[in-house]
């Protein structure tokens, strides 16, 4: 089973929460980080001498000596990374969508595969039960669902996932959250939470995917997450205190479940009832 | 007239919380624009009092007539994001609107339909003019539609003869943050003293030299962790960036958001006394370059 852990807005605690579930499993189970802008999965484990593969896209090479200046490439390209001038043809890597319209469209045969990097994909098995798989996007690269993808595509089907998602609702959110059989939202109980809260549960709607909540930051006496969960129907599955002492844990790199029994009980407990209530659903 | 655009790499380190100050604090003309399309919150703070809408239309998604389709298949060959079904449907959410199935369907089966990825709004608000978005659940070209933001800004700010824009950021180093900071005049980064919030300011700071944009950074939460705030200082030091200062961790932070405040409007605590001397700061930097 493939559990996504976003929020819309960032910052509320996704990898605290997708690194803690990981870690307290007790099973054979993966951790995608698929926030490839900000990767910060790896940070909470040794992942000295992971293993390291780049991710390269297609983009176009011109051979100039066959190229005649026909424009046909700059005409099938919808995103202007191509442009014909004084008959050679100019080309914007970074505009460049990896579509392949002008291979195919090229009568000359002068384009070939002129492969750009995107990024790198670091994988390393941590202990008996925990693996790591993370993506990291290449400065000035934009194409972070193409990335988010690639790391998937590592992911082994027979072994549970934990997807820790990039913040928002836009494309690279959509490739992390897509495949996956259930979302978990993490958010906090302010008014910025609460807003980017709903566009991330319209957003799992919208996939028609199964979701519920985790507060983090939670303080008793503010309801505002409860109040829309109930009204909205999504059910809240965790609370994570509001405490300083586990923002410092985290501000250092530690896994804040390694220290609190009780915390590493209640993600366990979690992600068991997610896994028997939605695995075969 | 200057552009700042603030950003983080790292997402929640309060970007709008300084970016909501800001507007408050600055007394000279400006424009504000919420750059944050995916998860836009700075109209929560600064309420806009009356808007003009606008929709944004770009891109098109692929469209497959049936009648016409022959079941040859080669949409599917070709289709570098799986976007179409092995039954001839095409997963709009899928679909990158790139036109090759169209431009190759023998059958001329396949049409492109322009699509609508977000509205977007030209706001009066008691801090000034401001521009934001509301980019559609899984809307495409938030980069396009944020360049559309700050072109927009620009014709504001010259209609008005405003001396700054001041921009609050969207978080990451892809595409949207790449169209927030691209060809502007100043950035600052907000980060906070954890592992993940330096490493990616630091990736944040890369995006910028890549794109010779300017930077200044500042550290919030600071005694979180004073070790990592002194060594993101010691790096804002030795590299080209300019360290602006770091704002303690303050519960009147949280408290004003809940009262839909900036903090510097909220209280006169530690906090927002800190961040009224970075905004001086700021400003003069700005000034002199």
């Amino acid at each position: 089973m493939k559990i996504c852990v976003a929020s819309g807005k960032g910052g509320t605690g996704k990898t605290t929460v997708a690194t803690s579930l990981a870690a307290s499993f007790g099973e054979k189970i993966q951790l995608a980080d698929c926030d490839v802008e900000a990767p910060n999965a790896s940070i909470f484990f040794d992942v000295s001498e992971a293993e390291k593969e780049d991710i390269f896209l297609f983009i176009p090479q011109i051979d100039q000596s066959k190229c005649t200046g026909c424009k046909e490439c700059e005409r099938v390209c919808r995103y202007n990374a191509l442009a014909v001038v004084l008959n050679k043809v100019m080309i914007f890597p970074t505009l460049c969508h990896s579509c392949k319209g002008c291979l195919y469209i090229c009568p000359e045969k002068a384009i070939s595969d002129g492969q750009k990097m995107l990024g790198s994909i670091y994988s390393k098995q941590i202990n008996e039960n925990i693996k790591i798989i993370s993506g990291d996007l290449k400065t000035g690269e934009m194409a972070s669902p193409m990335l988010i993808g690639s790391v998937q595509k590592k992911l082994d089907p027979n072994i549970h996932s934990i997807i820790d998602s990039p913040p928002g609702t836009s494309c690279p959110a959509i490739a992390a959250m897509k495949d996956c059989d259930y979302v978990i939202l993490v958010t906090e109980p302010t008014p910025f939470g609460l807003s980017d809260l709903k566009l991330a549960v319209e957003t799992s709607r919208l996939l028609g995917k199964p979701c519920g909540i985790i507060i983090n930051k939670h303080m008793e006496e503010i309801r505002i997450i409860h109040e829309y969960a109930n009204e909205a129907n999504v059910p809240i599955l965790m609370e994570i205190p509001y405490s300083r002492d586990l923002a410092v844990d985290y501000s250092k790199g530690n896994l804040v479940v390694s220290t609190r029994s009780g915390l590493m009980k209640q993600f366990k407990n979690t992600l068991d009832s997610i896994i028997s209530e939605n695995l075969g659903a | 007239m200057k552009e700042l655009v603030i950003i983080s790499g790292k997402g929640g380190t309060g970007k709008t919380c300084v970016s909501a100050s800001f507007a408050r604090l600055c007394e000279d003309k400006k424009i504000l624009v919420d750059a944050d399309v995916d998860a836009a919150n700075l109209h929560l703070i600064i309420e806009p009092l009356d808007s003009e809408q606008s929709s944004f239309t770009s891109g098109v998604k692929a469209k497959i007539n049936k009648d016409k389709c022959i079941e040859c298949g080669l949409c599917i060959e070709r289709c570098e994001f799986d976007a179409i079904s092995d039954d001839f449907v095409v997963n709009e959410i899928d679909c990158e609107g790139c036109g090759v199935c169209h431009e190759f369907c023998p059958e001329k089966a396949i049409d492109l339909i322009p699509e609508e990825s977000g509205k977007w709004f030209v706001s009066k608000t008691d801090s000034g003019t401001m521009v934001h978005a509301k980019l559609n659940i899984g809307g495409e070209n938030s980069g396009l539609l944020i360049n559309h933001l700050r072109k927009r800004a620009k014709q504001e700010a010259e209609k008005q003869n405003a001396s700054i824009i001041i921009s609050d950021g969207p978080p990451g180093t892809g595409c949207p943050a790449t169209s927030s900071i691209t060809g502007a005049d100043h950035v600052l980064i907000v980060t906070e003293p954890t592992k993940s919030g330096y490493h990616d300011m630091i990736k944040a700071k890369d995006l910028c030299d890549f794109l010779k944009v300017p930077v200044m950074i500042l550290v919030n939460k600071y005694d979180l962790n004073p070790e990592i705030t002194d060594e993101i200082e010691n790096y804002a030091n030795k590299s080209n960036a300019v360290f602006m200062g770091k704002i303690p961790f303050d519960d009147d932070f949280p408290k004003a958001i809940m009262n839909k405040k900036a903090p510097v409007e909220y209280s006169n605590g530690q906090g927002a006394e800190v961040l009224k001397i970075i905004f001086k700061k700021v400003m003069e930097n700005i000034n002199k370059n």
